[in-house]
């Protein structure tokens, strides 16, 4: 293309080439530290994202483990103690059922959930107790219309 | 009722769409897909991209984040880059364009830097037959539609500047 | 009948678009290929026609929506009566068919923008762009108005054959119910807020621009234009993308923070990240630009970032609306997934396809000068940035991933996103702080060391200071240091900056910072878009380290205390309002003893023919001061007893991180507008010209 670019890069050919391997190493050893970040805090905060079924199959092992559980809301559960803040309820897939405890404040939404993501452990004594719950809702933005072909 | 309403749009778009297809279109068909060179596109990249970093250079000396003897050799390279792209761009251009032959180049520099750091541009943008200015990747002049880009001479094929009558190489007639 | 007729309307609308996109992608492309004005007029005309079409069709479903056209199903469930009139306009936008034909509209009418801005130029890029735009249109309609969802219609693709007809199409906003409801459903009363008439639309805006300059990057490969043409000509398709992506995610935040009531506004949601990553990308973009403008390097990259951007769009968009990844935001499950999945693939393909063919031409003008210049300094810059992308990226599809592979779901919450990015983020504070310090080029080490000096003082005064107001906490410490120097270097390089000018043109003080932004607009505006970083950056290490909150339940008459506030509940308010019932608990506020105020923190009530809707939504009161934010939910109460149970928040500095974010807004409009200084020597240059030549 041009006959500019000749000259310099035959003058300075070696100068050139030891300089790019410096930006070469420099720019791989940030790459190679924000993945080993990355890998690592990943490795720790890993969460497995269970069923119920799921759950129960293994129950022994993720005992005491953070677990992310997401299953049916069992709507006639709910049991609210506005004074302590505690939310209590079961979520129901099939025949399972499992009691969830929650400290804090209910999601406005809640009643109307379909389902409850809950993350937290489940203890020994069978109850889970949740630290952060994400409720869904039925397809969020469209409720089903009336007479609707949902 | 909207049947028929949906169906006016449909030949009012396919019309419209349709037309330019029928239209007797003349020269502008050559010209359609431009003949900016790439080569002199490329390097009139390179020469406003030398221009800046010389700019930037004195705002950095003067900011002092650069010491003196940084400041003179990196400046003395990127002058003669800018010389050796004026000289590549005249060669293409015709003698219309910036800069000379070497010799008084490194005043041409001084200019432009002088120029540049008051913030004027320099470039001849105005139309060689009416004089109306034009932006700087125009291929026809907007008021009289003369071809802005350089013509080649029908003999030698060596390309002239605009306005030239006579090819500089072999002095064949050019339209 | 005018209902069905304008579903007819509207929807033959968005046909007709298809067809004509279609038609314009062959066209623009085969006439530039052969050189055929006639045919590129054709095409350009194809997609004037395409942004009036579309525009018809939003006009139809806006009026729909507006006039109550309940027979419309889109119109049923986004829509109410009762609803205002605000929410009744935003529902364009607010459920998944409406949102594709305003991403469609904006598509189009963005096309025909960039093809009356080129009229006069560009002529051997724009038929290319022109068709790769058409074609991004062509995919959008497609979804819109031929797309069905095979569970339901047995058919893939709309056919004459297939069952329901158009009623079966999974994007069409024009789909009709087999009766008209008396009223519709209404929006979810937690969505009834401003935001949501902003927020989509400047996310969208964002989105939808970053298509423009990937389309001229597809064009400068396939035509082997890669000088920084294509670079320049979308330069404030980039930077304004860029701005309405920011201002995307400030009123996401904003939203999230007044009206979800967790007291915060960000939880690393995957809907989240999608607005966030592209945004990290493009931000890349925008500087490394800066290197490919100045040395003609780095040409490769450029090309490379805008993809990665234009892909992250498309796939926040597809995170949103598959279900595939669990997410508060999600549209819900919808079968359009794949059809996004196979549109980013196709377009990863071909334009890697098009980067190894064309690798030859990508030649570099220039090597780095030296490890120490402003260019290595924007090398690490883009480095640390798509590297947060790229580890948001892992975190928020690696669920999807691994469950594909293994079968099992393994997913990462916000202590990940916050061990990775923190980090990262701090280093990138540190670098604008740095780089400034540094010239092109080459920085003389020892230059740059007598100029590291002064801000890094600075910096340790901070240090000091904050440590005798009691920061103990080595985050806080660190983070508000670098907070410090970054301002420090900033707030030289203006004081230098000016100096200099008055010492060369005589100016005052004034005259000379104005003419230093004027004439350096784009480095000093940008200087002001860090110090708004640097702002958002205090505002959300205050939030986050430093939050405290407490909640109890309250009799009235009692009080609440936390820290130097006081906050004693009168009682319960309730009553109705025009379509919700509200219980509010008055709360007099304290601060150190003296009276300042009273927070009436609500739950409000909504009817709703819908027994599936939301019934209720909490209404947080907020107190903000420069200092904190005294943020207070009312969680509980019992309207018998006439207690209520309330959480107070004190949320340090995050009235900062809305500052900073309008400090942004404002340095990118600087650096945004036109430069009337540009025009003028022009203008002067021609003059001269003409003058010479006549």
């Amino acid at each position: 293309m041009s006959t500019i670019a000749a000259p310099t890069a035959g003058r300075v050919g070696t100068v050139k080439s030891g300089r790019q391997w410096k930006f070469l190493i420099g720019g791989l050893l940030i790459l190679g530290a924000i993945a080993y970040v990355t890998i690592s805090s990943f490795q720790t905060n890993a969460i497995y994202y269970l069923t119920l079924k799921e759950m129960y199959a293994q129950q022994n092992s993720i005992l005491s483990q953070p677990v992310r559980i997401n299953a049916p809301l069992d709507k006639t559960s709910i049991q609210f103690d506005d004074k302590t803040l505690t939310l209590k309820f079961n979520l129901k897939d099939g025949d399972l059922v499992l009691p969830v405890v929650y400290k804090g404040v209910k999601p406005d939404t809640f009643e109307q959930g379909e389902s409850v993501v809950a993350e937290g452990k489940l203890g020994a004594d069978g109850v889970f107790q949740a630290s952060t719950i994400l409720v869904k809702c039925p397809s969020k933005y469209e409720s089903a219309a009336p007479g609707s072909n949902q | 009722m909207i049947t028929i309403l949906i169906a006016l749009i449909i030949i009012g778009a396919v019309a419209f769409v349709a037309y330019p297809l029928f239209r007797r279109t003349d020269e502008l068909d050559v010209a359609f897909v431009g003949n900016t060179d790439p080569l002199w596109e490329g390097l009139v990249t390179q020469r406003d991209a030398t221009y800046s970093a010389i700019k930037d250079l004195e705002n950095d000396h003067a900011m002092g984040k650069l010491s003196d003897g940084d400041y003179r050799s990196l400046r003395a390279k990127y002058e003669v880059k800018a010389v050796a792209l004026l000289q590549e761009l005249d060669n293409l251009n015709g003698s219309k364009s910036n800069g000379r032959s070497g010799a008084a180049s490194d005043d041409s520099i001084e200019r432009e830097v002088g120029r540049l750091r008051r913030g004027t541009a320099n470039v001849s943008l105005v139309c060689p037959k009416c004089g109306t200015p034009h932006a700087a990747d125009d291929v026809f002049c907007a008021k009289c539609g003369t071809s802005l880009r350089g013509v080649r001479c029908p003999s030698c094929g060596r390309r002239a500047s605009l306005g030239d009558k006579f090819c500089g190489k072999c002095g064949a007639t050019i339209r | 009948m005018a209902d069905f007729a304008m579903a007819d309307l509207g929807y033959a609308s968005l046909l007709l678009s298809l067809v004509l996109s279609l038609y314009a992608a062959g066209a623009a492309f085969f006439a530039a290929r052969r050189n055929r004005l006639a045919l590129f007029a054709s095409a350009r005309n194809a997609m004037f026609v395409i942004a009036a079409l579309t525009t018809l069709a939003v006009g139809v479903l806006e009026w729909a929506l507006i006039t109550h056209q309940f027979r419309l199903e889109y119109v049923a469930i986004q829509t109410s009566r009762a609803q205002p009139l605000l929410y009744n306009i935003s529902a364009l936008w607010g459920g998944q068919e409406g949102s594709l034909l305003f991403w469609a509209w904006l598509l189009a009418v963005f096309t025909a923008i960039v093809l009356i801005q080129n009229q006069d130029k560009n002529q051997e890029l724009i038929p290319y762009v022109v068709s790769g735009l058409a074609v991004a249109l062509a995919f959008f309609l497609a979804l819109i108005t031929v797309v069905t969802d095979p569970s339901q219609s047995g058919t893939l693709i709309l056919t004459p054959f297939t069952p329901h007809g158009t009623q079966a199409l999974v994007g069409n906003p024009f789909r009709l119910l087999d009766f008209t409801p008396p009223d519709g459903n209404g929006l979810n009363p937690l969505l009834q807020n401003p935001g949501m008439f902003i927020h989509p639309v400047t996310q969208y805006l964002g989105y939808v621009g970053f298509t423009i300059p990937f389309a001229f990057a597809m064009a400068a490969l396939f035509t082997r234009r890669l000088s920084d043409v294509w670079i320049r000509t979308t330069r404030r398709w980039t930077l304004v993308s860029w701005l309405f992506l920011s201002l995307g995610l400030l009123f996401g935040m904003q939203w999230a923070y007044t009206e979800l009531g967790w007291g915060g506004y960000w939880g690393w949601d995957a809907v989240e990240n999608a607005s966030l990553m592209p945004w990290l990308t493009g931000t890349a973009f925008l500087h490394s630009v800066m290197i490919q403008e100045r040395r003609g390097m780095l040409k490769l990259w450029n090309l490379v970032l805008v993809m990665l951007t234009f892909i992250l769009s498309i796939l926040g968009t597809f995170i949103t609306r598959s279900g595939v990844i669990q997410s508060v935001h999600a549209f819900g499950v919808s079968s359009l997934g794949p059809w996004f999945l196979g549109f980013l693939g196709l377009t990863l393909l071909s334009f890697l396809y098009l980067l190894f063919n064309r690798m030859g031409d990508l030649k570099e003008e220039n090597e780095l000068d030296s490890l120490l210049s402003r260019e290595s300094s924007f090398l690490l810059n883009n480095l640390i940035l798509v590297g947060a992308a790229f580890a948001t990226l892992w975190g928020t599809i690696f669920p999807m991933i691994s469950e594909a592979i293994t079968g099992k779901k393994i997913t990462v919450g916000a202590p990940f996103f916050n061990q990775v990015n923190g980090p990262i983020f701090l280093a990138l504070i540190v670098l604008i702080g740095i780089c400034p310090l540094i010239g092109w080029r080459r920085a003389t080490a020892e230059n740059l060391a007598r100029n590291f000096l002064r801000p890094f003082a600075v910096s340790l005064v901070a240090l000091i200071g904050l440590f005798v107001i009691g920061v103990r906490e080595w985050y806080g410490l660190v983070a508000f240091s670098a907070v410090a120097f970054v301002l420090a270097t900033i707030g030289l390089e203006y004081y230098r900056g000016t100096l200099a000018r008055m010492r060369q043109y005589g100016e005052n003080v004034f005259l000379a910072l104005f003419n230093l932004v004027n004439s350096n607009r784009r480095r000093y505006a940008g200087y002001i878009v860090h110090i708004g970083v640097i702002l958002g950056v205090v505002g959300i290490a205050g939030s986050s380290f430093y939050q405290v909150d407490t909640q109890m339940n309250l009799k009235p008459g009692d009080s609440v205390t936390l820290k130097q506030y006081t906050l004693q509940f009168d009682g319960l308010q309730i009553y109705p309002t025009e379509n919700h019932q509200v219980v509010a608990a008055r709360l007099n506020v304290s601060e150190n003893g003296n009276r300042v105020g009273t927070l009436s923190p609500e739950k409000d009530y909504y009817d709703s023919p819908d027994p599936n809707q939301s019934q209720s939504t909490t209404e947080v009161a907020v107190r903000t001061t420069a200092l904190e934010d005294l943020y207070v939910i009312l969680a509980g109460f019992d309207s018998k007893a006439g207690t209520a149970t309330v959480k107070v928040i004190i949320n340090p500095l995050i009235v900062w991180l809305w500052i900073g974010f309008g400090t942004l807004v404002a340095g990118t409009l600087i650096a945004a507008w036109p430069d009337p200084r540009e025009a003028r020597a022009l203008a002067r240059a021609r003059v001269k010209e003409a003058l010479a030549n006549a």
